[in-house]
């Protein structure tokens, strides 16, 4: 068995094997199914053709984040261009240059100033609109409430007013009965009523 | 010099010359859009797969030191990558499940023959698990020895041999319920 596993696997190599090794193979069930199936898979890869690649942006296969450590991005570029002007000004002419930065700080201030303003109105604007919907919530939580009680008071209402009918009809019902005996008492043959009054 | 060496081309893509890096892809796409295609028997699933390949190619190419031949070293990326992305894809859905190719992606059907040995062969490959499929495209369709399967693969030859078998056996069974 250890010889047709090495023979098989010769075979499977690329080894050329004799007449008599690959009778000796064959004559076992197992390694002769294993051999054809391995001829129908080696008859695949030499049939399979080429697939024509679809057309493809072969450029995708190159991240940016490569090249990210190669230049600096368009930001950095944009501070440093900043950085190397404030500096060439304040360099350049440092009178012209303190004044130029003072007028920008002051500037800067007032602008901050206004920004300022306008958050702390939009924020109290926020919370009277929050102060506004609190109290519909309220309003509406309780509106339901009230609504659910007045209901609930109807239905037991109704209820009741159902039973007391009822009630009423079987009240009648009951005298109906009672009166029927009481004809059938007084207008029956007197020894029943004797009989009655036995007891 | 319209012809440059591979190694050439490698060292230069290494230093980030695109239109070296872009040589050696097109030098290699084919086959390794025909490998994705035998693996996941759907041309999108191919092209994502190589894209991928690629992409993970490009990134790792620095830490190529020509140690293992460059096509070695491609295709153990490949195979990593196609793993991956079996397993990634084995989470959504089943790879049997995914619906025949539709006739805009495929050129299969101007020619019927061809269209049949491919179906056939998508059959054969479908009808194995994944490792095993491995083993089977690195034996007859690139033509490794033992040795180099286990090596791409990083598995004992005995592994590659032992999978190779039940490959062989499987096929069997197939065929067998095939014909009835």
């Amino acid at each position: 068995m250890a010889n047709l596993d090495s023979l098989f696997t010769a075979w499977l190599e690329g080894e050329s094997l004799t007449d008599e090794q690959i009778t000796l193979l064959q004559a076992n069930a197992e390694y002769a199914l294993m051999m054809s199936n391995a001829i129908k898979w080696q008859q695949q890869s030499r049939e399979y053709e080429t697939m024509k690649i679809p057309h493809w942006d072969s450029e995708s296969s190159m991240p940016k984040v490569q090249k990210s450590h190669l230049f600096f991005g368009s930001g950095m570029w944009a501070m440093a261009a900043s950085i190397a002007l404030c500096a060439w000004l304040f360099m350049s002419n440092p009178q012209q240059g303190n004044q130029q930065l003072l007028e920008q700080v002051a500037k800067q201030t007032n602008l901050l100033e206004s920004q300022q303003k306008q958050i702390d109105q939009l924020q109290n604007i926020i919370t009277a609109q929050n102060e506004v919907q609190q109290q519909q919530m309220y309003q509406l939580t309780k509106e339901a409430i009230k609504t659910g009680r007045v209901e609930r008071q109807e239905d037991i209402a109704s209820v009741l007013a159902y039973i007391k009918t009822q009630r009423a009809q079987d009240q009648a019902y009951l005298r109906m009965q009672l009166n029927d005996l009481a004809e059938q008492v007084e207008g029956g043959p007197l020894p029943t009523v004797a009989n009655n009054l036995e007891y | 010099m319209f012809f440059q060496a591979r190694e050439t081309l490698i060292a230069k893509a290494q230093q980030g010359n695109k239109r070296a890096w872009l040589k050696l892809v097109k030098q290699h796409e084919t086959q390794v859009y025909n490998y994705c295609l035998r693996m996941l028997s759907h041309p999108d699933d191919a092209m994502d797969l190589m894209q991928e390949v690629f992409i993970s190619v490009y990134k790792s190419l620095p830490s190529f030191r020509g140690e293992s031949s460059f096509n070695t070293w491609l295709y153990q990326i490949v195979h990593r990558r196609s793993v991956e992305y079996y397993r990634r894809r084995k989470l959504h859905q089943s790879l049997d499940g995914v619906p025949e190719e539709s006739c805009e992606h495929s050129e299969l059907e101007t020619n019927q023959l061809q269209y049949q040995q491919h179906h056939e062969l998508k059959e054969m490959m479908n009808n194995l698990p994944w490792e095993q499929r491995l083993v089977v495209e690195l034996k007859f369709f690139q033509h490794c020895t033992f040795e180099e399967i286990a090596e791409q693969l990083g598995i004992s030859t005995n592994t590659a041999k032992s999978r190779l078998y039940s490959a062989l056996g499987k096929l069997k069974v197939h065929l067998e319920a095939v014909d009835g």
